[in-house]
């Protein structure tokens, strides 16, 4: 208000007069100006004293005739009089090149930037509260029935959290990958797989999120399947603490939850044992909850879940996925704890305990059946029996700069137990089960080292990893692998990346006398939308 | 035995969660206010976090990449994923929506068809005290204290053939309307997103960036 004290309050016709009257007690600003005018053209300097950040003054210049955007050119933490200072500067120097200029302001006809943001359900003071700029407010005063904050400065800013209550988005990913392979002597090519996973966000304030993918994927044989990764609503409860519910991607480790989508992870899959019928847990079916807090700079975070936990897969090994029946009636309890020393640094460790209970005949023979199947006893008279897994985990990853540098260790452990499984007659004891996998990973982005558009955009990686089994012959046989991959992104953009990749796997627990080894070339183009 | 006990987790975990519910329920909601007031601050504390939590599992994306209410979205998303607390996500937002709505993202050289160069002749000489004060606050975030860039797609300031050998008004256009070179993977928003910003605070950055690396206009 100070400067209608210092600066006549402008008196021009009505919209002015409004104007005034709004600076004056609609407390959003005071502003004083010129208009300077050429025979076809009108410029206005005006000086905005804002209610809003560190400013008292600012100086906006407008060219509305000339179609250029409004600019602030000046600004004072201080004093009044330095925008004033500048703007009368400014006015002497339009007057020197022919300029006419008189006290005054122009009639604001601002566009809004982007109409489509901004609900008209949202009450014109929630939005112009908002918004840096004062004459935002101004701007819808005059325009009631918009509704839209309106940017006029160089930087055309608003604010459009609140604008609606629900948003939504569709992200997601895509890929297709090619293949090269040559195992026992023989080469084959294959397209194995194209894939696209859409996924759905819907948020509703700042109180609840919705969040849901699918997996559609098109195998070698043209068969499509669809299959539903997650589904899952978090619930906003406090600043640290999320509540999440539904069916999620398992906390555990990182490379399930947070590495996984193709345009993320640097290689063109996943690392032995990280993959389906790992040992890594890939998802839970219950209730989750997780969050950060801040320490200093850096920040600490958990995850805790409940869920249905792992089932005994059709080899007779675990099967982490989530299933929609529990086969037993204790629940799984999940975890990862994160801490990041250095932003670029994080050291996370994992756990899973819970209970597989053994079948007493296949289902479908996926170990995915739904239900607790029924406990039938065999001819010996031999019941199927339970085992306690527990699983723990350390993982670790530095992103810094143009380093993508992660290592990841998983050991899971299941009692002996009696089940049937592929193979076996009736149900079976089964010895002590240990499952282990862990990899290192190295990537280097070569923007690095240099500019050039070409050559930064490419990042050569490197990753050994190794899956052991212990205690199940046949699993081990099929999977046990030591694996070396050598990969060559090229970033199209930050989520677009084209790569190949000169795989080696050595099937380490085959018979001396079948072949053990394999050479893959993988091509892969992956989109993450 | 242990099935008890995990029952027991599972039940102190729910447990846990109502009463978080319900007693959060009321700073929740005013919580849902933060994003809102977000101020230049946020903005300059959301630049940093940005570039810090934002590059932990995949590239950072362009801030040009999604409008602000789909970052809005998005960020809160991430915020699950990252376990990241509501007052970093929130400064996240506050950058990430004030860079994205500052529509000036531009595909071609200025001076060379498309966008016009700006003339700033009202401008005072810069400042380049007072630019040190405002590159510390607002673009040190991804150009880093030495100039050299923090994130990918981030140019080095200081190369002598770089960046800075473009007359001063076309750099000064394009940091204040924001810029991104053919094919270029990230984007420069607009004053840097800080919305807080003049044109006169640019003329002094530059004049700093000009001075601390000395590199003259116009020497491309
Ligand atoms: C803990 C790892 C992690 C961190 C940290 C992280 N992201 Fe993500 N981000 C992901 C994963 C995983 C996806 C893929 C989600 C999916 O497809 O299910 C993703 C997806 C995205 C997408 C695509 C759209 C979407 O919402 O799925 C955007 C944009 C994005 N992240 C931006 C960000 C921003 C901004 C930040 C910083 C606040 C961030 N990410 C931090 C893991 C992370
Ligand atoms: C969000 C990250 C970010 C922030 C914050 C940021 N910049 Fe940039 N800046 C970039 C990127 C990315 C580019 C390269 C854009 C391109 O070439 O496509 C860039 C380019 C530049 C250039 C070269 C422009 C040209 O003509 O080639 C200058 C000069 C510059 N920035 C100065 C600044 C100043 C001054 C600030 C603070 C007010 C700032 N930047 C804040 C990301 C940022």
């Amino acid at each position: 208000m100070q400067i209608a004290c210092h600066r006549k309050v402008l008196g021009l016709p009505a919209i002015t007069g409004l104007f005034s009257y709004l600076f004056l007690y609609g407390s959003a600003a005071a502003q004083s100006g010129y208009i300077c005018s050429t025979e076809n053209l009108d410029r206005s300097i005006e000086i905005i004293q804002p209610d809003y950040g560190n400013a008292v003054c600012k100086v906006l210049y407008r060219k509305p005739d000339e179609g250029a955007p409004d600019q602030f050119l000046w600004r004072s933490n201080q004093s009044i009089a330095f925008c004033e200072e500048k703007a009368q500067k400014l006015v002497a120097s339009l007057v020197s090149t022919g300029f006419d200029c008189t006290e005054g302001s122009l009639e604001p006809m601002r566009q809004p930037a982007q109409p489509a943001i901004v609900s008209n359900k949202t009450p014109v003071d929630k939005i112009a509260q908002n918004v840096v700029e004062p004459h935002v407010t101004l701007a819808s005063a005059s325009s009631e029935n918009t509704g839209q904050s309106v940017p006029a400065g160089g930087v055309p800013y608003q604010r459009v959290s609140g604008a609606s209550d629900m948003k939504w988005h569709l992200a997601g990913y895509a890929d297709a990958t090619f293949i090269v392979r040559d195992f026992d002597g023989e080469t084959t090519t294959d397209f194995s797989a194209a894939r696209f996973n859409p996924g759905f966000h819907f948020q509703y304030k700042d109180l609840v999120l919705l969040e849901a993918e699918l997996e559609i994927v098109v195998d070698g044989d043209g068969e499509t399947e669809v299959e539903l990764e997650y589904a899952q609503a978090d619930i906003f409860l406090h600043d640290n603490v999320t509540l999440v519910a539904g069916r999620f991607l398992s906390p555990v480790g990182q490379f399930q939850e947070r590495l996984h989508p193709t345009w993320i992870n640097r290689l063109a899959n996943p690392p032995a044992g990280f993959g389906h019928d790992g040992v890594q847990p890939t998802s839970e079916l219950g209730a989750m909850l997780r969050g950060g807090v801040s320490l200093g700079s850096t920040i600490a975070t958990y995850a805790i879940a409940v869920g249905n936990g792992p089932r005994v897969s059709h080899e007779g090994s675990i099967s982490f996925e989530a299933a929609t029946g529990d086969d037993n009636a204790n629940k799984a309890v999940s975890g990862r704890l994160g801490f990041l020393p250095l932003p670029y640094l994080e050291i996370g460790g994992s756990f899973l305990v819970g209970d597989v209970t053994g079948v007493g005949e296949l289902g479908d023979g996926h170990g995915d059946e739904v239900g607790a199947p029924e406990p039938i006893g065999d001819m010996d008279g031999l019941l199927p029996t339970s085992g306690n897994v527990t699983l723990w985990g350390a993982d670790a990853a530095y992103t810094r700069g143009p380093w993508d540098v992660r290592a990841e260790y998983l050991n899971a452990n299941r009692d002996m137990m009696a089940t049937a499984f592929e193979g076996s007659i009736g149900v079976e004891m089964l010895p002590e089960l240990e499952l282990e996998a862990w990899y290192a990973q190295i990537a280097y982005r070569l923007s690095g080292i240099t500019d050039h558009k070409i050559l930064q955009r490419f990042e050569p990686v490197f990753r050994y990893g190794e899956f052991r089994v212990m205690g199940l012959d046949e699993l081990a046989e099929e999977a046990a692998e030591e694996r070396v991959d050598v990969g060559l992104n090229y970033w199209l953009a930050p989520s677009v990346v084209t790569r190949g990749v000169l795989e080696w796997r050595d099937f380490t627990a085959r018979e001396a006398d079948e072949p053990s080894s394999e050479t893959r070339f993988l091509l892969q183009f992956a989109y993450g939308f | 035995m242990n099935k008890t006990i995990l029952s027991l987790t599972g039940a102190v975990l729910f447990a846990t969660g109502a009463v978080v519910a319900q007693t959060m329920a009321q700073s929740t909601s005013e919580s849902t206010v933060a994003p809102q007031e977000a101020d230049a601050a946020s903005v300059a504390r959301g630049a940093k976090a940005w570039t810090n939590h934002c590059s932990r599992c995949h590239n950072l994306r362009s801030p040009s990449e999604l409008n602000a209410e789909l970052w809005d979205v998005s960020v809160q998303h991430m915020r699950v994923r990252a376990n990241l607390p509501g007052a970093v996500a929130d400064d996240i937002k506050a950058f990430l929506m004030s860079s994205a709505t500052s529509t000036g993202v531009q595909y071609s050289t200025p001076g060379q068809g498309g966008a016009s160069v700006a003339s700033f002749a009202h401008l005072s000489p810069g400042d380049p005290l007072h630019g040190k004060e405002i590159y510390s606050q607002t673009c040190i975030a991804c150009h880093g204290a030495d100039g050299k860039g923090t994130i990918s797609g981030v140019p080095d300031l200081t190369a002598a053939k770089g960046r800075l050998t473009k007359t001063d008004e076309v750099v000064l256009t394009n940091i204040i309307k924001g810029y991104q070179s053919e094919g270029s993977l990230m984007a420069m928003p607009p004053m840097g997103g800080n919305p807080d910003l003049t044109e006169q605070d640019i003329a002094d950055v530059l004049a700093y960036l000009r001075k601390e690396y000395d590199i003259a206009p116009g020497t491309e």
